[in-house]
């Protein structure tokens, strides 16, 4: 009888953990649900792409917890440059792919718990490194206008796995942002 | 993802080893990229690693001694207490990494070297890795969990078990591809190109039986609510140390339904709890423990029995499962890592450990060790060294 009861308070008590936990991935899965809305909206709005791109960027900070970010467009000589920054010390950097960039411009993202460890960030000002020690890289777009995401904090080991999930689903939005901005910007050039 | 398992009860290291990689080299069809193997300390380690590392040349190794054996999905891998089982990985779009080494007197920094070796052997300088598991021979691996996260900080997943014997004589080893043991620590780095999900869980639950920390020595209580703390401890349980009191005597059999647990969080307001089994009463009557311990704990005393021991494998597979949102069939295989303690209370239905794990995986390829030490991330992301816990890592099929 004793036994009984021990075996079924073990079993309340994981479920009631899994309730508990299932509570949580709900209360988790409609504030990303509202993120992706406010960015949808974001979208929607006619604005000039440049304050786009700052108000998107605000949404995903809100999930993202990132400190700064910005998004690199492939040039035809291969090098890598930003279009758009939350700082302007990162508009003025250029990156020439390595092995991890490599790898994020064919769809595979990345998070760097320690910037200083990569290539690419190794050549960039010690201004950069100051600011920077943890990163999330996320790929756009591939091919030879390839784009990516890169989210940064100065806590070093910032980003773990969740982040990158959560900004792999949140990368249709900047993917749209970009083309948005693409077409503004060709419009301009027409008219 | 390609996973497969072999094993092997042949007499000697040498014959066991060739036995269970050939089975193995057949079962994947290819040479794996990670190889984890189990052995009783019946086999010798050195020379088991310079066989694996002979045969699966290029692989990464992690490996360590298991109490009496093994399991795998085709069962108990013990035949008088001898036993060893390897579960080879082919994932050519994935990376890994494993390093070792010894933990000295600074177990901290050498773990964090150590790991930063691991995913400098895995070709990922500077990234976070899906999932860190570890193989440290006992006694230090508090510290190891904090090195590691001194590297990669509190929310990457750290899951092992520490190495066992057959008789807890410090006759433990680990190994890696490059080199062999008796005191250190291995590290495997997964950037796999499938989804990793995992679960750490025990199967014991609380009583009404509390008290404080007084005194306590590293991994001894010395005293609870200040008073020996064996003696507290046979009170609370109705004397099952009784004639170990005054005697200094191991009381590892005796305790393993009535270990003491430690609140680590809470979900929705229900705590969950890290276990300590107490092995030894010491010569001030304290209790000596698989864990470490500190002045102003609170132990509370926890209850399990045989029945939630056995279903509670199976439970936290299915539980790993859930977390990585996979049905059965989307998995190509796990590790598993089972309480030593735990394996030699349930003995004769050990079977039916197996069979939980097969019935929840749907008899998918798995490797089980079972340990002296469980190390895992328990359900609020808390990476903890704790005893008589039960993990499991499942590897999806693709992403």
């Amino acid at each position: 009888m004793a036994m009984q009861s021990v075996n079924n308070d073990e079993i309340l008590r994981e479920a009631l953990l899994d309730l508990a936990k299932a509570r949580e991935l709900e209360e988790h899965q409609r504030r990303k649900t509202e993120a992706l809305l406010a960015g949808l909206r974001v979208l929607i709005k006619p604005m000039e792409s440049s304050r786009m791109f700052k108000e998107l960027l605000a949404v995903l900070r809100e999930i993202l917890d990132f400190e700064e970010a910005f998004v690199l467009i492939r040039r035809p000589d291969g090098s890598l440059q930003p279009t758009v920054a939350t700082s302007d010390a990162l508009m003025s950097c250029r990156w020439r792919p390595r092995n991890l960039f490599q790898r994020v411009l064919t769809g595979k993202p990345a998070t760097v718990f320690d910037v200083r460890m990569i290539e690419e960030w190794q050549q960039q000002p010690p201004a950069i490194l100051d600011m920077v020690s943890s990163a999330l890289h996320v790929p756009l777009r591939e091919g030879e206008q390839a784009a990516i995401l890169v989210c940064t904090h100065s806590r070093r080991s910032f980003f773990n796995r969740n982040h990158q999930r959560l900004a792999e689903n949140f990368s249709t939005l900047a993917s749209q942002a970009l083309l948005n901005a693409e077409r503004q910007q060709m419009e301009i050039q027409l008219f | 993802m390609k996973i497969a398992t072999a094993y092997s009860n042949q007499s000697t290291t040498q014959t066991a080893a060739l036995e269970a990689c050939h089975e193995l080299r057949r079962r994947l069809g290819a040479r794996p990229d990670v190889l984890f193997v189990n052995w009783s300390t019946h086999y010798n380690g050195s020379r088991l690693r310079e066989v694996l590392a002979g045969e699966f040349a290029g692989c990464r190794i992690q490996g360590s001694s298991s109490c009496q054996g093994a399991m795998t999905e085709e069962g108990v891998i013990s035949q008088d207490g001898r036993g060893l089982a390897m579960l080879g990985l082919v994932d050519p779009k994935g990376n890994f990494g494993t390093a070792g080494g010894e933990l000295g007197d600074t177990p901290r920094e050498n773990a964090a070297k150590i790991v930063l070796e691991s995913i400098e052997s895995a070709g990922r300088p500077g990234e976070m890795p899906d999932l860190v598991r570890i193989s440290a021979t006992p006694g230090d691996e508090d510290r190891v969990i904090a090195g590691i996260e001194d590297v990669l900080g509190r929310e990457v997943p750290i899951i092992g078990g520490s190495a066992a014997d057959n008789e807890v004589q410090g006759d433990w080893e680990i190994i890696s591809q490059d080199r062999h043991w008796r005191q250190g620590l291995v590290i495997t780095v997964f950037y796999p190109s499938t989804t990793v999900a995992y679960s750490f869980h025990n199967g014991y639950s609380p009583t009404l039986r509390r008290g404080l920390v007084t005194s306590a020595s590293g991994r001894v209580i010395e005293e609870i609510d200040h008073r020996p703390a064996a003696e507290v401890y046979n009170e609370w349980t109705g004397g099952i140390i009784e004639k170990a009191l005054g005697k200094q005597s191991q009381v590892l059999h005796n305790t393993t339904l009535f270990p003491l647990g430690r609140v680590v969080g809470e979900i929705g307001g229900v705590p969950y709890f890290s276990l300590s089994h107490p092995d030894r009463v010491t010569g001030n009557a304290g209790l000596s423990l698989f864990t470490d311990i500190s002045v102003g704990d609170e132990v509370i005393l926890m209850q399990g029995t045989f029945e939630t021991l056995i279903s509670r494998a199976g439970r936290v597979a299915q539980s790993a499962l859930q977390a990585g949102r996979f049905s059965p069939e989307d998995i190509s295989g796990a590790l598993i890592v089972y309480c030593a303690g735990c394996m030699l209370t349930v003995h004769d239905r050990i079977d039916e450990v197996v069979n939980s794990l097969n019935q929840a995986m749907d008899k998918k390829p798995f490797l089980g060790a079972f340990t002296f030490g469980e190390q895992g991330c328990f359900a609020g992301g808390e990476n903890r060294h704790a005893n008589l816990m039960i993990s499991a890592i499942v590897f999806g099929s693709d992403k």
